[in-house]
């Protein structure tokens, strides 16, 4: 048993505590959501059972954290490990061998057990996990799905009693998500392995879970079974959101909350019926930017086949498909960063090759789904304002106020949340104003409360300029898309207004919408909950 | 006998092919095989400085590149021939020894002598720059890691090594994007002087290098959790190096010491002077053959 007993815990250098006066206990086998917004000390609370608070990160503290009855400040992380594995955010940072197994296998050298015992954990494991043919591959041929996968094993190659997980699907896409959350699912029922996660992904999570912990600036707010929470709590207002057929439910005034669409079928059927979709009307006319006909190979390997595209002025224009098939390298190719093979791409009636390089970021710009490589400077500010006249600087300060990161603006990229370092890096490409710009996965590890504040920032950018949104998240892109465009293959497959395209789609409809698709008598084309218009 | 000696070690060098992953076995050599086979090649390269030697062992490699994979052979080759180039110019115009005259006048002297020694040096440089791509190709970082650590060196140290390689790629992977990131804004990265081109590119500095602090937190974090440093560390070593490959081995070893043996007590496969039998079209082979090495399409 994971015991807090009235815990509080102050960093060295900050004024508040990150924690304050916790107090539970968590048993062993139970699968438990850890749910907060930024800054609320989720990561905290971890790091206090992993032990690497207080024999890592140094700080004030009180009470104490036991596990099996042993005082976590009474023996090393290293020890902890025999009863706790810990899988980071970014799986690239805390894998450190250069192949699957020698990855599985460090941990238990450290250990120090005999040679036959390493070989038959990793062996199991392996097994275990479902990934014995990645035994032999190098890391960095992997997905970050896979390398998150080569993550769990290490960590529970050493039979822990409890596994924690920082954000573990933030860095990778829906499909590996969803695969490595069955996987964890797995683990609690068959090996009762104890599951303590942090995530931001309700829709994937909530249902899986028996607890849910909510945390507010440092204080348990919440805890108990997810569905009593999720109806006792504003989960919206404390900025981590629900899932998206919770959230409907809830403003239907639902009593039995449904946490997937199958429970949403039930009961929301009748409420769904006295709704219809807003009727809402697009012109896009203005042509910005086409793609005429290009092919792009890296090597022997072709990307793009014989693509075409046009955009327009006042769209979004969300572009979707599997990993792989050619989107960011698409993205790159309209910036200019990389050059055709064949065809032509123009922005605002101009061969893309034929701008320099200052009018070209001022035509089209994109950001990159690593915020990090975008935040140059001392201080968020400095990064946004790089390059900017005194004139300009005063849209900085605009923009920074639409994204909500203004009172940031004297800290340094390091001391942000990702999801601050993503509206900052959005922001220092924004400022210059491109008339067409590409944001590559941005929401990807983001908050609920994040998102919203894009989403907003997104929808007034489109009123001047169009934006082009390489994403995954279709909550995301039901609510703020104009067109949408399936890349497969390297080639456009299809393209069109959102609601034909999203509504009734197996891969790219929303919760709601599938909800609604099985009922009679109810809109198809209901998308998101901005959508709906009560009729009777 | 020196033919027969040379045979001798491509047949060696053949044996690992047997036993190697394009044997009947489909076994993959085991890497102490492949660490000492490279150190022979090495060995043996500074050992002679007979351009015929080193054109055999040259010859050798471009065989042994025949059956093995190798994706970094093409670009090794590829610089190798430009440092050849380099070499041969600068040898032949500069070093001027020698009896046997080619061309003379007030400022150049070349000699036959300072052409097989610039031949010699060259490909010596091409030889190890073709065993190492060879090498690197067929040999993971940890097994390296292993035999190291089979060998004693210290554990910190190598686990230092280990993480630096793994997170350089990373590491040149971000400077690249964040290249990209400043064309992006609006900077005119490429263009201009060298001057110019370097502050452009300052910026990057610090943002690497917050990136790399920030990563060695979480590195040093994933340390932690997974026990290291620790003093009961028990490595668990794989590599297999079985009977066969012990005789392959043995072979190379005897070969390299009679070859030390011809060289120091005969003064065979040392002979500098070649001329005036070295020809114009012999030492002409080896940059042809290298130049069409490194334009050969590599499939894997």
């Amino acid at each position: 048993m994971i015991e807090f007993l009235n815990y509080s815990f102050r960093y060295a250098s900050a004024s508040n505590p990150a924690l304050e006066n916790i107090e539970l206990k968590i048993f062993p086998g139970e699968f438990v959501l850890l749910i907060g917004d930024s800054g609320s000390g989720k990561t905290t609370f971890l790091r206090s059972i992993n032990g690497l608070i207080p024999h890592f990160y140094g700080g004030s503290q009180r009470g104490e954290v036991r596990i099996d009855g042993k005082s976590v400040k009474n023996f090393p992380p290293r020890e902890i490990a025999n009863y706790v594995g810990t899988v980071f955010q970014d799986p690239e940072n805390q894998i450190l061998m250069h192949t699957v197994e020698k990855e599985i296998a460090f941990p238990l050298e450290n250990i120090g057990i005999k040679e036959e015992e390493i070989e038959k954990r990793v062996e199991e494991t392996l097994d275990l996990l479902d990934i014995y043919p990645l035994r032999h591959r190098k890391i960095e041929s992997l997905s970050g799905g896979e390398k998150q996968k080569v993550a769990i094993a290490t960590a529970i190659a050493r039979y822990p009693r409890y596994l924690l997980l920082d954000e573990p699907t933030s860095q990778i896409d829906p499909n590996s998500a969803e695969s490595l959350l069955s996987l964890l699912e797995r683990l609690n029922d068959d090996l009762g392995i104890g599951i303590i996660m942090v995530e931001h992904r309700m829709e994937r999570t909530m249902h899986r879970a028996d607890r849910l912990i909510v945390l507010d600036r440092g204080k348990i707010v919440g805890d108990g079974e997810p569905r009593i929470i999720a109806s006792k709590l504003d989960l919206d207002a404390l900025g981590v959101g629900y899932p998206q057929i919770t959230r409907v439910a809830k403003r239907f005034g639902v009593e039995m909350l449904p946490l997937t669409v199958k429970e949403g079928r039930k009961s929301l059927s009748r409420y769904l019926k006295n709704v219809r979709v807003k009727e809402e009307r697009i012109l896009l006319n203005d042509l910005i930017g086409e793609v005429l006909n290009i092919e792009f190979s890296y090597g022997a390997h072709r990307v793009i086949r014989k693509l075409n595209l046009k955009i327009y002025r006042n769209e979004l224009l969300g572009l979707v498909g599997r990993n792989g098939t050619g989107k960011t390298t698409l993205a790159k190719l309209l910036t200019g960063l990389l050059r055709p093979q064949k065809g032509e791409i123009r922005i605002l009636g101009k061969p893309i090759e034929k701008y320099g390089e200052k009018e070209r970021s001022r035509a089209i710009s994109m950001v990159f789904q690593n915020p990090n490589i975008h935040l140059l400077g001392d201080t968020i500010y400095e990064d946004v304002t790089y390059l900017l006249s005194d004139k300009e600087r005063k849209r900085a300060e605009n923009i920074m106020k639409e994204l909500g990161i203004w009172e940031l603006r004297d800290r340094n990229a390091s001391e942000l949340s990702g999801g601050e370092r993503m509206l900052a890096a959005v922001a220092s490409i924004a400022v210059m104003e491109p008339e067409i710009l590409i944001l590559d996965e941005p929401t990807r590890g983001l908050s609920y409360k994040f998102k919203l504040r894009l989403s907003s920032f997104l929808k007034k950018y489109i009123q001047r300029h169009s934006v082009i949104l390489i994403t995954h998240d279709v909550e995301t892109l039901a609510r703020n898309a104009t067109r949408v465009a399936i890349l497969s293959d390297g080639r456009i497959r299809v393209i069109g207004n959102k609601r034909e395209i999203m509504c009734s789609s197996l891969t790219y409809s929303t919760q709601v919408n599938k909800v609604a698709q099985g009922i009679d008598g109810v809109d198809k084309k209901i998308l998101v909950e901005e959508d709906l218009e009560v009729i009777k | 006998m020196i033919f027969t000696f040379l045979l001798t070690f491509i047949a060696g060098t053949f044996l690992i092919l047997l036993f190697g992953k394009f044997s009947f076995f489909q076994k993959k050599v085991s890497p102490i095989t492949l660490s000492i086979w490279l150190s022979a090649v090495i060995y043996l390269s500074l050992l002679f400085s007979s351009p015929y030697f080193l054109f055999l062992l040259f010859l050798m490699l471009f065989i042994i590149k025949l059956f093995v994979q190798s994706h970094l052979w093409k670009t090794f080759m590829k610089y190798s021939l430009y440092i050849l180039f380099f070499i041969l110019l600068f040898n032949i115009f500069l070093v001027g020894k020698g009896t046997h005259v080619i061309y003379y006048n007030h400022f150049i002297k070349i000699t036959w002598e300072s052409l097989a020694f610039a031949y010699s040096m060259g490909l010596r440089i091409v030889i190890i720059m073709g065993a190492f791509s060879i090498y690197n190709s067929n040999i993971t970082m940890d097994e390296l890691i292993e035999i190291l650590e089979k060998f004693r060196f210290p554990q910190r140290s190598l686990i230092t090594l280990a993480l630096s390689l793994r997170f350089f790629n990373i590491m040149a992977q971000e400077a690249s994007e964040s290249v990209e990131v400043l064309r992006l804004r609006g900077v005119a990265i490429s263009s201009g002087k060298l001057k110019d081109k370097i502050r452009a590119r300052s910026p990057l500095m610090s943002a690497l290098l917050t990136n790399s602090l920030e990563r060695s937190i979480y590195i040093a974090e994933a340390l932690e959790i997974k026990g290291f440093p620790s003093k009961n560390r028990r490595a668990w070593r794989r590599i297999s190096f079985p009977w066969r490959e012990k005789l392959i081995v043995s072979s190379f070893l005897l070969l390299s010491i009679i070859a030390t043996a011809l060289v120091v007590m005969m003064g065979i496969g040392n002979e500098l002077i070649v001329c005036p039998h070295i020809k114009l079209y012999f030492l002409l082979t080896a940059p042809l053959l290298l130049l069409i090495l490194s334009r050969r399409e590599e499939n894997d």
